[in-house]
């Protein structure tokens, strides 16, 4: 009995002595963890300071009427031949804080990370921090350019030849990559940069690399370039003249090319021309290593914010460049959280999880609308704002179809869809009433012409017009169409995951049924309702247009894009007056011409009405107000956040 | 016993083949297409996206989405085939009771010109005949301008790192050899009304396909063998199962990652909240069965029983967004969602530990109640049978404390079938649970599944398909070896 005690008393003891000695091993092995971690930190903030130390010193603007970084190439801006201009609005203010990490978001998983071959919305928002383009637009006055890697941009008198000479302190970002590894020597010691462009352990921005970056959207082999490459069917030649100017020649003048030789960015050729092992790929077979490099899904670019990480479905990871010259990155570090539920954004807004978030129409209502007085984005402790965005929404009839090929009939279509009432009902009144083919707020914009009333005496007047008469009074009405008796009886196309649109159809339907008109609700999901739509079988369609701000009508409105399939004229809009002026369009450069050839076109589609015109969007977004500055931009990404900054504490 | 568990992994290899079949077939032959265009984040079309022809036909050879599904019989490709094809493309308008009209539906016009791209080089002798021989200029001309695509060459190897020196050689071949198509078709309309700088006179086109067909027709005279393996092997499902014998699911048409690695970097999460919540509700449901048992219908049973039904009849996405609202935005004691927090890689082990406890905490919960009314009634259900037994009653009339009859000698027993049961949990570890996974913003399985699902990621879903049913099969197997391990009077041979 003794013995058992004894025994059973030791192996406890043993056992307490073995919990003891473990837990003090865990806490001791923590404690050095924490330490590891907290000098690295240390380190690397240290490293930071001594680099924007030196950035500081080389900004250092000499004596100019140009102040900042672009003040060394002050002369070029007294060319008259440049078409790029000075931003007046800086980016943030001068007194600014600096610093902080910005808590953003993303929808979505960007596909890839590849700023050619990827054109997702969310891909061009991270573009925006980490790339740098040519030029760009001004943030006030939309139609003007400023400087950005160009600071001259010259155009020849035939419209044909472009020329632009780029800065020559923009510097690539070190790849993200482990530096320690001797497979990536090559490329950390700039093997691959051209010769005298390696500064500071970094490879610099050079006119090659903008050549590479035509080389590859050129290249066939290239898909996700496919879209930009229709664009430059005109495209004669591109060169580097030297290592800081780019020339680009066309062989016929075009206004569509005008803008997009103004998309070009560069792309880096010591890194993508090159295999792992830093052998440079062989032509033939470029463009495909190019589509699916083994730098993916990492990215890089020259802007100025570097790219760090990109967790799948978690967050995207920036920081600031210190040496890059040309302002508006005031934070420190960027966190995107990729949030693809918009129940949880809120939240996350709520819970200081997140210093900015936009609200759904729904949300919109419920957060807001019919909260009640307690409710954070109405008691004033988050900011509020809205921007609108370049799209209209839109019902659109097929115009081959017997039932809507007559124009009066669409026409009658207008003035039954009681626009009015479901804009302020179902949208919240987040948008305003549009009457033509582009975003209801631009300055080519007819804003003369009325919206088409609700008015269902009138649409019964235009259908018996037209010859749609209930005679055997089953409710809906008929027409002879070449001997048959047809009713008129049709199916409105809408994407099925939007309650919106659903209540939209809902009530659409019921006005519809007063004057005689049977229509059903078919929602689709969306890659089947864009097969409906390419292969024109469909009655009706609710769809949205997306737009830039220099509305481009050929894509839409050409008749001969009626005959394409897949094309983007699915109603086969049919106007020899439409051709004329989408085709005056193209080779007209002049503002004002132009803008009056849009009204005009405007006019003439309004009396057709193609499509039933809806709304165009107002967005309402919400910030936490540790941030400062905040306001949307007039074009996309509205929501920029590099013209704002974090409070200092 | 050994024989037994050999049969039985031997007939998991024929019933994997047959599911790996049916899923390929269900998953190709489902509506609707992968690489399609995406919905615009605004909940609109992109205006300015211009023609995206090439760019899906390049995807589709890229993925072997050009291939016939099952089998190819596409040498035996004949003129008259290709003619059909060549008029639905045209879609020449005719007169239909004397009003014009296309001949064709949309639709149709669409799906040709798709199957006369998927035809590739097989295509070439029969558009050489027609260049040649055909009587109307549009399809002469329309089989020139094919010819500068369908001609082509696939790369070799394009997306291996590692070339050798001949392939190398033989892809500069290739693309020297497109790159000569470039312009050699001519359009049908004369060279003045046609716009088009490119084009050519049917002359000038003919003496460039001439004499390069007389070059290569080698290629297309077909042995027997040849025949027999095209059939076979240049197929959607020869290429897939030849990758699939290699363990290689392929890559994912949205972000062009391996499938594979991908599905291993996302069982991270859905394992922790898998194995933490099946090995909890099993922890909370056993003795609550036992209890359950020993306590048959007294009045806390019966309570204990519709509190346990009342959880179960509560949809896991409702609790979820109460608890949300409730714990996270009124009363900050959770994360409002992710797996860990942001800074993770700035956390010692043991931060990093209590971190993902904290944050996975809610959705475990959410996981696991629903399951405790089941497994506790399995488990009460189990034990009563036992407790009526003889042996039952022998030890108590040995006279041992109550507490060792139901512990030592009942509950070993009762509790054989619900063992098993967690062998066939085994798929739900990988499958993840969508609801959870989206409401709680876990970057798992599941919600990895459900997207690949939306976009038609074939490569994805069926390989998040396959592995689950694997894991099914072996699951089976596994439960039925653990019946006889438990129970010695359970025997297979």
């Amino acid at each position: 009995m003794f013995k058992n005690l004894l025994k059973s008393s030791v192996t406890i003891a043993l056992m307490v002595i073995t919990v003891v000695l473990l837990s003090i091993t865990i806490a001791m092995l923590n404690n050095t963890e924490h330490n590891l971690i907290k000098d690295n930190k240390l380190l690397k903030s240290r490293l930071e300071k001594a680099e924007l130390a030196a950035a500081g010193a080389q900004n250092t603007s000499r004596d100019s009427e140009i102040k900042g970084p672009n003040a060394k190439y002050a002369l070029a801006f007294t060319d008259p031949q440049n078409l790029l201009s000075i931003d007046p609005v800086e980016w943030i203010p001068e007194n600014a804080t600096k610093g902080g990490m910005l808590k953003s978001y993303l929808g979505s998983d960007p596909k890839g990370l590849n700023f050619l071959t990827q054109n997702g919305s969310d891909v061009s928002a991270l573009q925006g921090y980490i790339g740098i383009s040519l030029v760009g637009r001004h943030k006030e006055d939309t139609s003007k350019y400023r400087p950005e890697l160009a600071y001259h941009m010259a155009r020849t008198e035939d419209f044909l030849t472009y020329t632009f000479r780029i800065r020559d302190d923009i510097f690539w970002h070190k790849p993200t990559l482990d530096e320690t590894n001797p497979q990536y020597k090559w490329l950390f010691e700039g093997n691959t940069c051209r010769d005298g462009h390696f500064i500071n352990e970094r490879c610099r921005v050079t006119a090659h690399d903008i050549v590479y970056m035509m080389d590859m959207m050129m290249n066939n082999q290239v898909a996700g370039a496919a879209p930009g490459r229709s664009y430059y069917s005109n495209l004669k030649e591109y060169k580097a003249i030297d290592d800081f100017t780019f020339r680009v020649s066309f062989s016929k003048k075009t206004q569509t090319q005008d803008r997009m030789v103004r998309g070009i960015f560069p792309m880096p050729e010591f890194l993508y021309a090159y295999d792992e092992d830093g052998e440079r790929y062989d032509d033939s077979i470029a463009g495909t290593k190019f589509e699916a490099h083994w730098y993916d899904p990492n990215t890089i670019g020259a802007g100025p914010y570097r790219f760090i990480s990109f967790d799948p479905s978690v967050k995207i990871e920036l920081e600031r460049d210190p040496r890059y010259p040309l302002g508006g990155n005031a934070y420190s570090k960027i966190l995107f959280q990729i949030v693809n539920e918009d129940l949880q954004r809120v939240r996350k807004f709520k819970n200081e999880e997140l210093h900015y978030t936009g609200l759904s129409p729904s949300q919109y209502r419920t957060e807001v609308l019919e909260a009640d007085e307690k409710s954070p984005f109405k008691n004033g402790t988050f900011g509020s704002g809205e921007f609108w965005s370049h799209t209209y929404f839109y019902i659109g009839w097929n115009n081959q179809s017997p039932l809507f090929s007559d124009k009066r009939v669409r026409n009658a279509m207008s003035h039954a869809f009681n626009a009015d009432l479901l804009l302020e009902e179902v949208m919240m009144g987040l948008g305003k009433r549009c009457t033509g083919p582009m975003p209801a707020f631009l300055p080519q914009y007819d804003q003369t012409l009325p919206p088409i009333p609700f008015d269902l005496e009138k649409a019964k007047n235009l259908l018996e017009e037209s010859g749609w008469i209930d005679n055997d009074g089953n409710g809906i009405r008929e027409k002879v169409i070449e001997g048959t008796k047809t009713e008129f009886e049709f199916s409105l196309t809408i994407y099925g995951s939007s309650k919106e649109y659903k209540t939209i159809g809902d009530i659409y339907k019921e006005d519809l049924a007063k004057i005689g008109v049977k229509m059903n609700v078919q929602p689709q999901e969306w890659s089947n309702l864009l097969k409906k739509v390419d292969s024109k079988e469909f009655d009706a369609v609710t769809l949205a247009w997306v737009s830039s701000p220099d509305v481009d009508f050929r894509q839409i409105w050409h008749s001969s894009e009626a005959d394409k399939p897949q094309s983007s004229n699915y109603i086969s809009f049919r106007s020899k007056a439409a051709d004329k002026i989408i085709e005056e369009l193209e080779e007209e450069f002049d503002v004002e011409k132009r803008h009056a050839l849009a009204k005009q076109f405007h006019k003439l589609i309004y009396d057709e009405q193609p499509y039933t015109f809806f709304y165009t969007r107002q967005n309402k977004y919400y910030w936490n107000k540790e941030l400062e500055n905040v306001k949307a931009q007039l074009t996309r990404p509205y929501l920029n956040a590099r013209a704002w900054y974090l409070k200092g504490e | 016993m050994l024989f037994y568990i050999i049969k039985r992994m031997l007939l998991i290899i024929p019933t994997f083949l047959a599911i790996s079949l049916i899923v390929f077939a269900i998953v190709n032959f489902a509506p609707g297409n992968p690489g399609g265009r995406q919905i615009g984040s605004e909940g609109g079309q992109q205006a300015n996206t211009g023609e995206q022809r090439e760019s899906y036909r390049i995807f589709k050879e890229q993925f072997n989405l050009d291939k016939p599904v099952i089998l190819n019989f596409r040498y035996n490709l004949t003129k008259d085939e290709v003619v059909d094809v060549l008029a639905k493309v045209l879609n020449p308008v005719i007169e239909i009771d004397g009003k014009e009209e296309k001949e064709y539906g949309l639709g149709e016009q669409i799906e040709s010109q798709e199957y006369l791209e998927n035809l590739g080089r097989y295509a070439v002798p029969s558009l050489m005949e027609i260049l040649n021989t055909h009587p109307e200029v549009e399809y002469r001309a329309l089989a020139s301008q094919r010819l500068t695509i369908n001609a082509r060459q696939r790369l070799q190897g394009e997306f291996r790192k590692d070339l050798t020196k001949a392939q190398r050689e033989t892809n500069k071949k290739i693309s020297d050899e497109t790159a000569s198509f470039k312009g050699q078709y001519f359009l049908a309309l004369s060279p003045e009304d046609a716009e088009d700088a490119e084009s050519k006179t049917e002359e000038e086109v003919k003496e460039f396909w001439n004499p390069w067909y007389e070059q290569n027709k080698t290629d297309w005279e077909y042995s027997t063998g040849d025949i027999f393996s095209i059939t076979f092997t240049d197929t959607r499902f020869a290429k897939y199962w030849y990758n699939l014998s290699q363990l290689n699911f392929g890559v994912s048409h949205r972000d062009k990652r391996p499938v594979l690695e991908t599905v291993l970097s996302k069982l991270k999460y859905s394992l922790t909240l898998a194995v933490t919540s099946v090995f909890l509700a099993y922890l909370i449901s056993l003795p609550l069965g036992i209890w359950s048992a020993v306590n048959h219908n007294s009045k806390a049973d019966r309570a204990v029983t519709v509190v346990l039904f009342m959880l179960y009849s509560l949809p896991s996405f409702f609790v979820g967004v109460v608890l949300l609202n409730l714990l996270t935005v009124e009363y900050r004691i959770f994360p409002t969602a992710g797996f860990e927090s942001l800074n993770a890689s700035e956390m010692t082990t043991l931060e990093y530990i209590k971190d993902v406890m904290w944050h996975v905490f809610l959705p475990i919960c959410c996981m696991t109640y629903a399951s405790l009314a089941a497994l506790s009634r399995y488990a009460k259900t189990g034990l009563l049978d036992i407790i009526n037994a003889d042996f039952i009653r022998t030890a108590r009339a040995k006279g041992l404390p109550e507490s060792v009859v139901i512990i030592k000698h009942a509950a070993r027993n009762g509790m054989i079938p619900i063992l098993t049961l967690i062998a066939t949990l085994l798929p739900v570890l990988i499958g993840g649970s969508i609801v959870i996974e989206q409401i709680f913003g876990i970057p798992g399985m599941g919600r990895y599944g459900f997207e690949a699902i939306l976009t038609r990621d074939y490569n994805v879903v069926m390989a998040i398909l396959l592995i689950s049913s694997l894991l099914t099969l072996i699951g089976m197997l596994i439960s039925d070896i653990l019946y006889a391990i438990v129970d010695p009077r359970i025997t297979f041979d």
